[in-house]
């Protein structure tokens, strides 16, 4: 395999084949949460990516400085960080947005996602491809979310990204957006991720 | 020994780049935060020309109420309270009333609260609210329908709307106590 190709794979794994929230089944406390409306995901998929791309780098960065003992708290340290900022630089001028994920920000640092990639990936790997990966990841965090809460949207508000989309007469199905209905979302995805794969593996 | 150092050397390090964000954005939050207050109260303040009075909290059944008057040439034409309503599907719900001098409502806006996305949340639309503009104590029951009032709850969020309607009303019970020492005393900054 050459260097680019697996520069691509390193990419474009995380977005599909590896996807973080359908496939790994990683980050799903907030894929479940913030889900409920277009806008909240588009905003936390965005937050996560930031700080996954970011810790990614820096792990990697410093991969032969962090003692293997010490990793984990390094590790947390390092996404604490970034995660602050997320969280300070969003309420300073997203105030909107920043409310209504409130505490799913914060909650950033415990994503399985970010741990998973600083330990799996980015404490054996170099700086670019580390970071490759972090943006991989960080899209496909972001299109799980977004298929996920544009299903839910629609069917539970009758809306995309608040514009509503059916006369006034229509009643939404109110589960989608509350829990039961995330949880029901989330089967559904996985279930037809699994189907594609498998049609795909029969198919080559 | 050198892994403790090390990870003292990283949280010193992020530790550092943390209090220069902090330092940053400091400002622009708190203008942000003021700005987001300062809509919410031309919304339920649509008479108030430029400024409220900076009076101290009303103290009303053991809570106090943060209250904005405004006034004019020395008469109160209004105010916006901040009225907690309690018991909401997910807490405190903070609301903000806007009361003009015949003591009719003007505006609401949802300050603060924990309720269920898509439910509870639909408090905050005009859609929802506004059918306390215009309303006043005498002529309107502040309960919903259900338990015999006037007010048409939210679909699948009563206890959303309960509480909501408790704070209003209450923010009018507290105008009135307000409206009635001013009347007495006039401004007063202490």
């Amino acid at each position: 395999m050459s260097n680019g190709n697996t520069a691509w794979s390193t990419f474009a794994d995380g977005i599909w084949k590896n996807s973080p929230t359908l496939t790994l089944l990683l980050g799903m406390c907030p894929m479940l949460a913030t889900s409920s409306s277009v806008m909240n995901a588009l905003g936390m998929g965005m937050a996560a990516t930031f700080v996954l791309v970011m810790s990614n780098i820096f792990i990697s960065a410093l991969r032969n400085i962090i003692p293997k003992q010490m990793r984990i708290p390094c590790f947390i340290v390092v996404i604490a960080t970034f995660v602050t900022i997320v969280d300070l630089v969003m309420a300073a001028y997203s105030p909107g947005l920043y409310k209504s994920l409130g505490i799913f920000i914060p909650l950033i640092v415990v994503n399985c996602i970010v741990l998973g990639r600083a330990e799996a990936f980015a404490y054996k790997n170099g700086i670019a491809s580390s970071m490759l990966d972090g943006v991989g990841m960080g899209i496909g965090f972001t299109v799980g979310l977004f298929l996920m809460s544009t299903f839910r949207e629609i069917l539970g508000n009758g809306s995309f990204l608040n514009l509503p989309l059916f006369g006034p007469s229509f009643s939404p199905v109110l589960i989608m957006i509350m829990p039961p209905g995330a949880f029901m979302t989330l089967g559904f995805l996985i279930a037809l991720k699994s189907y594609l794969d498998k049609r795909q593996k029969k198919g080559a | 020994m050198k892994n403790v150092f090390i990870l003292t050397i990283i949280s010193l390090v992020a530790g550092l780049c943390l209090s220069g964000v902090y330092i940053g954005t400091k400002d622009q939050i708190e203008i942000s935060k003021k700005a987001a207050f300062n809509n919410s109260l031309k919304v339920v303040l649509p008479f108030m020309k430029d400024k409220y009075e900076d009076v101290p909290p009303v103290k009303y059944d053991m809570e106090e109420v943060p209250i904005y008057p405004v006034v004019e040439n020395g008469v109160l034409q209004g105010a916006a309270l901040q009225v907690i309503g309690k018991n909401g599907y997910a807490g405190n719900i903070k609301v903000l009333v806007g009361v003009d001098k015949n003591q009719t409502i003007t505006g609401i806006q949802i300050l603060e609260h924990k309720e269920t996305p898509g439910l509870g949340t639909k408090s905050a639309d005009e859609a929802w609210w506004g059918q306390f503009k215009g309303k006043s104590l005498d002529k309107f029951k502040f309960k919903v329908k259900k338990d015999g009032g006037d007010v048409d709850a939210i679909t699948a969020a009563t206890i959303t709307s309960r509480s909501v309607t408790d704070a209003v009303q209450k923010g009018l019970v507290v105008y009135r106590e307000y409206a009635g020492s001013f009347n007495k005393m006039g401004v007063s900054h202490e």
